[in-house]
């Protein structure tokens, strides 16, 4: 730096000393032809002395130009590009490497692994309109019992004839959808499935004379069972066909019911007998979840309050109250639920019920409901936005409060579906959080054959021992969050992979090359703009330091010699 | 008129007429196949279209290019242009020969002769041909079409009802030919039938004879019925080849044949179950009343069916009478006037009730249904019918003014009074002259107007003889009409008194009716009842007015009845309650209820859903069977093979299927995709939905981001409250 300030001070005095000597001159012909001479002169010096780079011109020297063809490249467009112009040609497979080189790319395009093996220092995309088809798709490929597959996607149907969307499990179909012609269509589809553990359902459709027929795994684990402790202040119908349907359905209940004062007709079931006359940390260990009427937990001591209390803050425990006229004071489980009374005591409603679409007719005696808030997370409510039943966040662990006293009429007017979905999403809401060693998710999503898929694992096991087809997998622990790891697998044939770590093991599905192919052709296209949009930005990157190069100085040279010959021949005339 | 030469022209003439009708037909016949053909090929377009389009071209070519108009003169200008030896001459010809100049007759002769010798050629001759290779053309592509389609037809229809149903059966090579006779039993009416396939599909209780013939001699031959139970077959010759056995079919299943120690596949053993008869009764409705003086007969309609024959259908009537403790009941058999011998499998039944000849009062009720018993005898009963005949006396019962609550005027008793009334004028009309008995007839109308137009009044009705309005009322209110005086005498001068009588007020709440739509209906119905009775009484027929009278009085009743409220007694005697002492018993020495209930096991079930998986899992060639998938496959499959027992013709391939798949386990061999799918369908179909069940969320073990996060708020929340 300081050299180039000395190098400009001398040229600048240098200059002025020229300058002055040039006006001085007594003979005052071609003055001003002599004063730019002599500017053009010590500039020129000046400049051989100073380090003047310019910026190289990108793609223009060193580089090689190809033109790659991958899959569904139009011919016309190639042609008519090619024209004119001495490129060479390959195609996707034959293409080895391009370190280094500019590329022209007709097709859909490759995938960003494939980009990160040729590694070519230029991409000029020109993509093929995507075909139409089913052009995204998704569902829930790891499932519990008795939960909903949901198969949501969009399908473009370019065709003039109706197409049928078919959810076939093992050529049985299961739920349908249609496609208006010329549309671009959001589907759904959804079935409970049956089987318990991997099975691959498919998604038909018949479209442009051809047979869709695309795979959908589904692996279906045995969901963990809740235990359920019930308090009820007096005996109804409400807590008895609760306590039932879950017996019923392999969930261990324990159902005390006040039967005079102090007294207490205690049902055990699915479960043996043990004492449950003073709630204490032990007996709630036993449990995921309370269900209680209102009266009842304003009726415990103050012992019983603060464990239920020190359960749900720090361990997570879950709390359901049923609301009644007891819930006047404020004690830790009502304090963020303020209750207001409806006009009418008997009233109809429509509510709105999470798990369930369509609203659902429900007539409600003595109907209270709770004011919304913002720290409240709404369960049920009604078409204005009255809530029935709320979640509240406790320390770790949830209370919800439920004005409804008569869900059982669902289930007594046929509406069983709906009772179990009510009931489903509060206990699924308020129950305590099983604890699980690992959990495990797999990119992309849809995996196939050959292609390298990611596999991120959350543990608080040291390092991951991960083995798939016998094949040890290492993992590399996440800079930021010291408890996620991700490892690479190749896998080498379609369809089921077990993986095995030493907690636990994982079934996931690897696609054929030719499964939702659409799909495929859709991620590749965005995944090579995206891949020519990054060696751009890391080429501009460059181009800030190293890519200037310096300035030719024989110019400068040339430039000083003319100069100098122009006021040594002009003296000379 | 013509020379000879002009006969020739226009015999000419008229061949080439012909010959262009002839190749239009052609062409268009050509092109109407060709249509049709490719119709054919697209849709399935009947041939006989072929037909219409021919007719239908034919005409549009005709009237397009009228053939007909073609003239003498074209002939000759053809000639001419085609022969020069005619000289230009032949329209010569075409002229009378009185006409015609000498020098012009002799070249007509001249020409005559030349035009006898040359044999025109018709220009038309190579259109026709043409024409009609077109149409060789056309039939020729139109039977490539015929072939060419229906094969394509075929096969696919072929192969559809060859997956549709079940494969060809497989026949153990021991067994050179088997005969199935099937006797259906006596109440189906049907004949034996032959068959020599295995699978059967018989009706409920037939009897099967079985005749097996084999290639060599069997120590044994049976029959396995569901898996479990042995049939032995006797051997009908000394060689032991041919082999019998009788058996009687009275439920579904599945049967092997077991010769020696080799059992066949399995065979279907479908029962067709003899369906209960069907009964729908067209009249009466299921609730009639048959007011008085209505004839009191009930027409009964209805219609019967069976799938195999109807023995008998009765009817069972049941004669309510009597009220209240009292009431008795009559039961009676009727049946209906059509013979059931023919056993055919649908009767229309029709048969008129007379009430009067089964001795039913007014008040009495007639229940009946219809029972009908098939050749099976297996029976079926209708739903029950009533048919009421209401009780005038009880009608006019005037119990019913205790009603607490007085809804309805006390006009009501007016209907009662009108019709005790009209009863007491019939009576007398021997005594009293026909005069007085119209007078009276008619002053009967005019009560029943009154009370028509009070009703009216509580339907907001509006009338220009409203009732009590005294500007109308003068000849029906004689004794009023001094007070009516009075009464103006005061007003006088009163100016809304004045108007009140020419106004007509709308929003009068005196009027305002408080009924709520239903009862206006019933209103309604009456003041139309009571219509009737007013138009009879005043063409007096005091005789036909009765039965409106009684009609409108049960309405009024039964709108009365509406209005009527229950309240229960409460006063009942209780001892004083001490609150003092309420909830203050000793209770230490009642011990806590408890009650335990388990949930029967149910793991047979649950073994089903991993059996989908596992068969799942086969697909891949690699998957090693453990123990334990091997030992729920075989549960799976003795599940499905109870389920075939008692549909086989939905699992049996199930079955088959399941049995395949263990035996190549057992074989290391290699299982086909499409005896898994089946086995997978038939697992699907088996297994209960399932319900949505509340589960518990996982989450992980240890120091996650969420934990670390609710740690840290949970300091700082401390902190903040320390400070």
């Amino acid at each position: 730096m300081i050299n180039n300030t000395l190098i400009i001070i001398i040229a600048v005095s240098l200059l002025l000393f020229l300058l002055l000597k040039e006006i001085r001159r007594l003979n005052k012909a071609r003055l001003y032809l002599r004063l730019l001479c002599s500017v053009i002169a010590v500039a020129s010096l000046a400049c051989i002395a100073l380090p003047i780079t310019m910026l190289s011109n990108k793609n223009s020297i060193g580089q090689k130009q190809m033109l790659l063809l991958t899959e569904g490249y139009n011919k016309d467009s190639v042609d008519v590009f090619q024209k004119n112009k001495n490129i060479q040609v390959y195609q996707a497979d034959s293409l080895l490497t391009a370190d280094g080189d500019s590329l022209y790319v007709f097709g859909y395009g490759l995938s960003k692994y494939k980009w990160q093996q040729l590694k070519p220092a230029g991409i000029d995309f020109h993509p093929s309109p995507l075909s139409a088809g089913i052009t995204s798709v998704h569902w829930d490929q790891d499932l519990q019992t008795g939960h909903v597959l949901k198969v949501q996607g969009s399908f473009n149907n370019t065709s003039a004839d109706t197409v049928t969307l078919l959810l076939s499990a093992y050529n049985m179909h299961l739920d349908s959808v249609s496609i208006q012609p010329g549309v671009k269509q959001n589907f759904q589809l959804q079935a409970i499935p049956k089987h318990l553990g991997q099975a691959v359902y498919s998604l038909i459709a018949k479209f442009q004379g051809k047979l869709i027929a695309e795979p959908l795994p589904v692996n279906v684990s045995e969901q963990a069972k809740l235990n359920v402790l019930m308090l009820a202040a007096s005996p109804d119908f409400e807590n008895k066909f609760l306590s039932r349907w879950l017996s019923q359905n392999g969930c261990t209940v324990v159902l005390r019911t006040a039967v005079s004062k102090g007294k207490y007709a205690e049902s055990f079931l699915d479960t043996s007998k043990f004492k449950i006359d003073h709630i204490d940390p032990a007996l709630l260990n036993r449990f995921d979840l309370m269900v209680a009427d209102a009266s009842v937990l304003t009726a415990l001591s103050n012992s019983e309050l603060e464990s239920i209390k020190k359960q749900v803050a720090d361990k997570g425990f879950g709390l359901v109250i049923k609301a009644d006229t007891s819930l006047i004071a404020k004690r830790f489980y009502n304090e963020s639920f303020d209750l207001s009374a409806l006009p009418n005591s008997r009233i109809t409603h429509n509510m709105l019920i999470r798990g369930i679409d369509k609203p659902v007719r429900f007539t409600e005696e003595q109907a209270a409901y709770i004011k919304s808030k913002d720290d409240l997370q709404p369960l049920v409510t009604n078409e204005s936005g009255n809530l029935f039943i709320a979640a509240a966040l406790y320390g770790s662990g949830k209370i919800l409060m439920s004005t409804l006293s008569q869900t059982y009429t669902l289930a007594l007017a046929g509406q069983q579906s709906y009772y179990q979905s009510l009931w489903s999403s509060v206990l699924e809401e308020a129950a305590l959080q099983k604890n699980i060693a690992e959990h495990w998710s797999i990119k992309p999503f849809i995996p196939r054959v050959d292609e390298p898929v990611g596999l991120f694992v959350q543990t608080n096991a040291t390092i991951p021992i991960v083995t798939i087809e016998n094949s040890k997998i290492a993992f590399l622990q996440n800079k930021n969050l010291a408890y996620e790891w991700n490892g690479t697998y190749w896998p080498r044939t379609d369809g089921w992979q077990h993986l095995v770590s030493s907690n636990d093991s994982l079934y996931w599905y690897t696609f054929k090359e030719t499964d939702w192919k659409n799909i495929a052709l859709q991620q590749r296209t965005s995944e090579t703009y995206a891949y020519a949009k990054s060696i751009k930005d890391h080429s501009l990157d460059k181009s800030e330091t190293p890519n200037k190069k310096p300035f030719p100085k024989i110019i400068f040279f040339f430039t000083l010699l003319a100069a100098c010959t122009f006021l040594w021949i002009e003296r000379k005339l | 008129m013509y020379s000879n030469g002009g006969h020739i022209i226009d015999t000419l003439k008229k061949r080439w007429i012909n010959l262009v009708l002839l190749s239009y037909l052609l062409s268009s016949l050509a092109s109407a196949i060709l249509i049709t053909g490719l119709l054919h090929f697209l849709w399935p377009v009947s041939l006989w279209y072929v037909l219409l389009l021919w007719v239908v071209f034919s005409l549009l070519i005709l009237l397009f290019s009228k053939a007909w108009k073609i003239k003498e003169t074209d002939i000759v200008i053809y000639l001419n242009k085609t022969f020069p030896q005619l000289e230009d001459s032949c329209d010569l010809l075409l002229k009378s020969p009185d006409n015609l100049s000498l020098l012009e007759r002799l070249q007509a002769g001249k020409t005559e002769s030349i035009l006898q010798h040359i044999a025109p050629a018709y220009p038309l001759r190579k259109r026709n041909t043409s024409a009609f290779i077109f149409l060789l053309m056309a039939c020729a592509l139109f039977s490539v079409v015929l072939i060419a389609k229906p094969s394509g037809n075929s096969t696919t229809i072929k192969q559809r009802i060859k997956s549709g149903s079940s494969r060809a059966e497989k026949i153990l090579p021991a067994i050179s030919s088997a005969e199935i006779t099937i006797f259906p039993p006596a109440y189906t009416g049907k004949h034996q039938r032959l068959q020599q396939q295995f699978n059967l599909l018989v009706e409920e209780g037939a009897d099967v004879s079985w005749q097996i013939k084999t290639n060599t001699y069997f120590s044994k031959l049976e029959l396995v019925l569901n898996d479990s139970m042995m049939v032995n077959m006797t051997a009908a010759n000394k060689d032991h080849t041919l082999w019998k056995v009788n058996k009687r079919i009275t439920s579904p299943g599945f049967y092997q044949v077991k010769a020696g120690e080799t059992a066949s596949e399995l065979y279907r053993l479908d029962v067709i179950k003899d369906a209960l008869p069907a009964i729908a009764i067209e009249k009466p409705l299921p609730y009639t009343t048959i007011d008085f003086g209505m004839p009191q007969k009930v027409n009964l309609l209805a219609h019967a069916t069976d799938d195999y024959g109807i023995k008998e259908v009765s009817i069972y009537a049941t004669v309510a009478s009597g009220s209240g403790e009292a009431v008795k009941f009559k039961e009676q058999k009727m049946s209906f006037p059509v013979s059931f011998t023919a056993n055919s499998t649908a009767y229309s039944l029709n048969r008129l009730i007379d009430l009067k000849a089964m001795d039913m009062q007014p008040g009495n009720e007639l229940y009946f249904y219809l029972q009908a018993t098939d050749t099976h005898n297996q029976q079926a009963r209708s739903d029950m019918y009533i048919v009421v005949l209401p009780d005038t006396a009880e009608l006019m019962n005037a119990d019913v003014v205790m009603n607490g609550i007085n809804l309805k005027p006390e006009y009501f008793r007016s209907q009662r009074q009108i019709i005790i009334e009209t009863e007491q004028l019939l009576k007398d009309k021997g005594a009293i002259t026909i005069e007085g008995f119209n007078k009276k007839s008619n002053e009967l109308a005019s009560d029943q107007k009154l009370l028509r137009l009070r009703y009216g009044k509580f339907l907001g009705e509006e009338s220009e003889t409203s009732i009590g309005d005294a500007r109308f009322d003068k000849d029906e209110h004689h004794s009023d009409e001094k007070e009516h005086d009075a009464a103006d005498a005061k007003d006088f001068g009163n100016a809304e008194k004045v108007m009140d009588a020419y106004e007509h007020k709308h929003d009068n709440a005196e009027d305002a009716t408080f009924f709520d739509p239903e009862t206006k209906k019933q209103l309604k119905a009456t003041l139309d009842e009571m219509w009737k009775a007013e138009l009879q009484l005043r063409l007096y027929k005091p005789s036909e007015a009765l039965p409106f009278e009684y009609k409108a009085l049960r309405l009024l009743k039964d709108l009365q009845q509406k209005t009527r409220a229950y309240v229960g007694k409460t006063s009942v005697a209780l001892t004083p309650l001490k609150p003092e002492k309420r909830l203050t018993g000793e209770l230490d020495k009642i011990i806590n209820p408890a009650t335990e209930y388990t949930q029967p096991n149910v793991d047979v079930a649950r073994s089903l859903p991993y059996a989908i998986a596992i068969l799942e899992n086969l697909k891949d060639d690699h998957f090693l069977l453990t123990n334990i998938s091997t030992a729920i496959l075989r549960e799976a499959a003795g599940e499905i093979s109870s389920k075939a027992a008692s549909e086989p013709s939905k699992y049996l391939g199930a079955l088959q299927a399941v049995r395949r798949i263990l035996n190549t386990v057992a074989l290391a061999g290699k299982i086909t995709t499409e005896d898994i799918l089946v086995c997978q369908q038939a697992l699907q179909s088996m297994l209960a939905e399932i319900n949505r069940l509340p589960s518990r969320q996982a989450s992980l073990d240890g120091f996650n981001l969420s934990k670390q996060y609710f740690m840290n708020l949970k300091k700082a929340g401390k902190n903040s409250n320390d400070q």
